[in-house]
């Protein structure tokens, strides 16, 4: 549909095509030459959004040594004044084991996502797209163009209920999947998908029958990468570090659920990405493949909270080739499994026995229940955990049992504030203490109202590192010397979505 | 009995935490809690009604919830809100043409005309080169709104030859304002989030021809408090916290990305007074600072010196006269220090000029040479009137007539205290002349002119230009501008001094703009 100020007929005839016609080929014709297009008045714009946008300093101790350095460096350079860094240095962002893509995270500390999602349409089909990013231009040292997501997501809904008399819903495009959530309405407090998360151009068909007070839910899902990095891509800044000797990689993926009157449902999840890719290491390398089997519970018990429990078994079956089409625990195919879980020396073998619960609670309206509305104090409890025992070729890191849990307290005391405290404990090698921490986060929390959206949360955050705890600095990202992690953070944060 | 004891010293505390909640929940209990609190939704698209999913919506972010886990999680089930949403921008587009000169190195044989793309210029143009747009999105209510603005520059190989990735496209900025109720006469707003705040700008919306004095940015909050102290006095109040997320040390520059400095981190702290008298009279006055810890373990600081611990301090004071008919004066002035400010980053993302950070204001006003140390003065004023007010005074003029609008700027500056030689008692100016005589509701003709003189450790650095042009709007009010430029341009030896690659002294501008 043109817009108005496009669809005004001047009379003249045109020489070529409009500037603002799609820069592609025709779609095949669906619709008889000279008939125009339908029109319906059901099609609307629909924008919702997103905002997390924290400030976070971390104050870190100058290690002596690296004074001294400064000091033997400022020797050599003559006829400068002697140096005044003093023993504190202020980092932003702060230098921590909080690294997204691997097992140490915990998402205590919040880091920036905006995002945006245009959906237009009607209710039998309608398109969406969403743009994100990890950073906003202005406000960020620098223009990095991988903090940039651009268009993140684009894809096409179709709903056909109305058509076949029972639940259908097809999605085709580019989208992310995400299974295992163990929050509620979000991806739990780690944000972290505990089965799997898919990131794909393909499809996705959810399903359902009703069997009295049950309802069977089948979700089927078939797709690939819009591509694969070309053979020699060298890892930089620009490209985010790639690992070219990925193949273009394809999940397929199958779930089933049963729900019991939206009180209990139980789902199976089967996901299996491949690569059969002759174009890696010169074809010699054979299909790599990881394969998810899981099953989650999520109870939504009213007055007495939700309860997600879940359970993966992830195999690896030399994933080393499989791309980031598929994530475990945020980790992006094969290479960062095999880099976070099962080692360098694994060859991409190995298993991931994982388990996850969280616990959400209101005490209002546990104690209220419905008469509880959500417009006078609570406490909010949460608890939540994710473990994982790995199997590798790699002995290193065969037998290794990561864990985490933590628990959080939010106590809502008047429609504007809340205070709130969660603490949070990582293993990342069984008992071996020098590789864990905990974090001690307090918070205090402004909003406009007791139901309101949005939240202006002010945290300080204390980490008790391990010795062997390092963050990751740099381009690329590794330990560096000054990779010592911060123990003290302080973080604003605003929050809002729509 | 000790078991029951202990379990009612368990619930005291809760019953004590929860007694508000007892009351009002009471006071609601006539209200159906199904009605108070909205079900489920079953869809994620308008209308629709799909069926229960075993994964998270495509639509969902990949984000925990809020901290705390208070507010709601995106898609949760929500009351209605009397929100809006906003869609405003800019879209704009230029192309410059210089025409060069003849080099000093050419060959005997050498003849022609060389045009250059983008122009070989320095100093101000009348136009913002490259084409692209800026939108602003806006979502909220009376009380939060979120605010998100997204840039978008022409940058592909098509249009420039080469794919530049660095153009974006890119979230700019977004925040989060909420604005409680009044209390009284005094109203608050906090912003928070990842934004620009500009201050001490002469100009008539508070920019000016050479831009306001002091420009922050960074992730951070800004509190904002007006009182109206008096029917005819207001007062206003700013303070605000801004973090600039530093650079690794090893991340590579020059390439992709921009020469930045790394290792470098930003925590700007600011506070601003104002005083605004019957919406005439405004005086404000206004005080940052950018602090920043060097983190850099093998790298040197762009002056070649060890990094330390430094600071870029910032006093202001701005001056207003707002006067119908006679239009807009606006004088702002002070003092930037810098102390060891190599080792900041650029949490003063403007200074004079546009001048971005503590980098290039000391490369340009304190010298290479100063260990980045120094203070600089400033003065700047901007005069902006219209001649039909004038003119039809004691008449109100609406616009919808001819017009002459003029706008006169001057900015000087001088470096007053430097260990660098060359800018030892440096001084500069600035000059800015903005006319524009709109003819028809659909012509105009525009001229500008701008010059810039000042010190450098290479002699005197002067740009001049004389910029006639033409403009056609689509009504007397309309945002809509399409122009044409003609630029004759003088430089200094000291702004061109590469004989071989002189700078062009011709240039031609054609482009426009629609803001929404």
């Amino acid at each position: 549909m043109p817009s108005l100020a496009m669809a005004a007929d001047d009379g003249l005839p045109k020489l070529g095509l409009s500037p603002g016609e799609p820069q592609v080929r025709s779609a095949t014709p669906s619709i008889p030459f000279g008939v125009s297009p339908a029109e319906s008045k059901e099609f609307v714009l629909d924008f919702h959004g997103y905002l997390l946008l924290p400030a976070t300093v971390g104050v870190h101790e100058r290690p002596a040594e690296v004074l001294q350095a400064a000091s033997d460096v400022q020797s050599q350079v003559a006829g400068s004044p002697q140096p005044q860094a003093s023993g504190t240095v202020l980092h932003s962002p702060p230098l921590l084991a909080q690294d997204l893509r691997s097992f140490e995270y915990t998402a205590a500390v919040p880091t920036p996502w905006v995002q945006l999602n245009f959906v237009y349409g009607n209710s039998t089909v309608s398109g969406t797209v969403i743009m994100a990013a990890t950073t906003l231009t202005d406000a960020a040292g620098y223009y990095d163009m991988v903090d940039q997501l651009g268009v993140n997501d684009a894809f096409i809904t179709a709903n056909l209920t109305k058509y076949f008399h029972f639940p259908f819903q097809l999605h085709v495009g580019a989208y992310t999947g995400r299974y295992g959530a163990m929050g509620t309405y979000d991806a739990g407090r780690y944000a972290t998908p505990l089965i799997a998360r898919t990131n794909t151009i393909g499809e996705n068909i959810t399903t359902g029958y009703k069997l009295g007070d049950f309802f069977l839910v089948l979700e089927q899902g078939l797709g690939g990468q819009l591509g694969r990095p070309p053979v020699g891509l060298v890892p930089a800044a620009w490209n985010d570090f790639v690992d070219a000797n990925v193949g273009a990689t394809f999940v397929n993926q199958a779930h089933l659920g049963i729900d019991y009157r939206r009180f209990a449902r139980l789902g199976f999840h089967y996901l299996m990405a491949w690569t059969q890719d002759d174009q890696v290491k010169g074809g010699q390398v054979p299909n790599g493949r990881i394969t998810v089997l899981g099953g989650d519970l999520s109870l939504t018990a009213g007055r007495f909270g939700h309860l997600y429990l879940g359970t993966v078994y992830t195999k690896a079956t030399n994933a080393a080739t499989v791309s980031g089409a598929i994530e475990i625990l945020n980790a992006r195919g094969g290479p960062e499994l095999m880099a976070q879980y099962l080692g360098p020396n694994s060859n991409g073998y190995g298993s991931l026995t994982t388990f996850g619960a969280q616990y959400d609670l209101s005490i209002s309206r546990l104690v209220f229940d419905k008469l509880y509305t959500g417009m006078s104090p609570d406490v909010l409890i949460s608890l939540f955990t994710i473990g994982t025992s790995v199997s590798s070729q790699d002995p290193n890191y065969d037998g290794v049992f990561k864990v985490k849990a933590g628990g959080e307290v939010t106590y809502l005391m008047i429609s504007w504030l809340g205070v709130s405290e969660r603490f949070d404990h990582v293993r990342l090698h069984g008992s071996d203490s020098k590789q864990a921490f905990s974090i001690f986060s307090s918070r205090l929390l402004f909003h406009t109202g007791w139901r309101s959206r949005d939240e202006i949360a002010l945290q300080y955050s204390y980490f008790e590192n391990g010795s062997d705890i390092v963050a990751l600095t740099g381009e690329p990202p590794g330990s560096g010397p000054n990779a010592n992690p911060d123990r003290h953070v302080f973080t604003l944060s605003g929050t809002f979505w729509w | 009995m000790v078991h029951r004891q202990y379990r009612y010293a368990c619930l005291v505390p809760i019953a004590l935490l929860l007694a508000a909640g007892a009351a009002r929940a009471d006071e609601a209990g006539t209200v159906p809690a199904d009605e108070a609190v909205p079900a489920a939704p079953t869809d994620s698209l308008p209308g629709s009604s799909g069926p229960p999913g075993l994964g998270l919506a495509p639509e969902a972010p990949p984000a925990p919830p809020a901290p705390g886990g208070r507010a709601p999680s995106f898609g949760a089930p929500a009351p209605a809100s009397s929100s809006s949403f906003r869609f405003g921008g800019r879209l704009f587009g230029w192309e410059a043409v210089g025409i060069g000169r003849r080099p000093g190195t050419a060959p005997e044989d050498y003849s022609g005309t060389a045009l250059h793309v983008p122009a070989l210029s320095a100093g101000k143009n009348p136009f913002w080169p490259g084409a692209g747009a800026t939108l602003n999105l806006q979502y909220g209510s009376a009380i939060v709104t979120a605010f998100a603005s997204y840039y978008i520059n022409v940058k592909n190989q098509e249009y420039q030859g080469y794919d530049n990735a660095f153009k974006g496209p890119g979230f700019g900025v977004a925040y989060l304002l909420v604005t409680p109720q009044p209390i009284g006469n005094l109203r608050l707003q906090f912003r928070v989030g990842g934004f620009t705040e500009n201050s001490a700008g002469p100009g008539q919306w508070g920019w000016g021809i050479f831009g306001p004095l002091l420009a922050l940015r960074g992730f951070g909050e800004s509190t904002y408090v007006d009182w109206d102290m008096t029917p005819d006095l207001h007062l206003s109040l700013t303070h605000g916290l801004l973090v600039v997320p530093g650079v690794p040390e090893s991340f590579p520059r020059g390439d992709y990305f921009a020469w930045i400095e790394t290792g470098v981190s930003s925590f700007v702290n600011h506070a601003h007074v104002g005083l605004t008298y019957k919406n005439q009279y405004v005086f404000k006055l206004h005080y940052a600072s950018d602090y920043g810890t060097d983190d850099r373990q093998y790298l040197l600081t762009f002056l070649n010196e060890p990094p330390r611990d430094g600071r870029m301090d910032i006093y202001l004071a701005e001056a207003r006269l707002i006067s119908n008919p006679w239009g807009q004066l606006g004088v702002s002035g002070g003092l930037y220090n810098f102390l060891h400010a190599a080792s900041v980053g650029d949490g003063v993302w403007w200074g004079i000029d546009w001048t971005q950070g503590a980098r290039e204001m000391i490369n340009k006003f304190v010298g290479s040479g100063s260990h980045g140390n120094g203070k600089v003065a400033v003065l700047s004023a901007e005069y902006d009137f219209s001649v039909a007010p004038i003119l039809w005074a004691p008449r109100s003029f609406t616009g919808q007539a001819p017009d002459l609008r003029v706008a006169l700027a001057a900015l000087l500056e001088w470096t007053i205290a430097t260990d660098d030689p060359y800018y030892k008692n440096a001084s500069g100016f600035y000059l800015g002349l903005e006319t524009e005589y709109r003819m028809t509701s659909l012509f105009s003709l525009v001229f500008k002119s701008y010059g810039e003189s000042r010190d450098s450790n290479v002699g005197r650095y002067s740009v001049y230009s004389l910029n006639p042009g033409i403009a056609f709007h689509s009504d007397w009010w309309s945002m809509d501008r399409i122009e044409l430029y003609y630029s004759r341009r003088f430089y200094s030896t000291a702004a061109d001094p590469n004989s071989a690659q002189p700078l062009d002294h011709h240039m031609v501008a054609l482009g426009g703009y629609v803001t929404f």
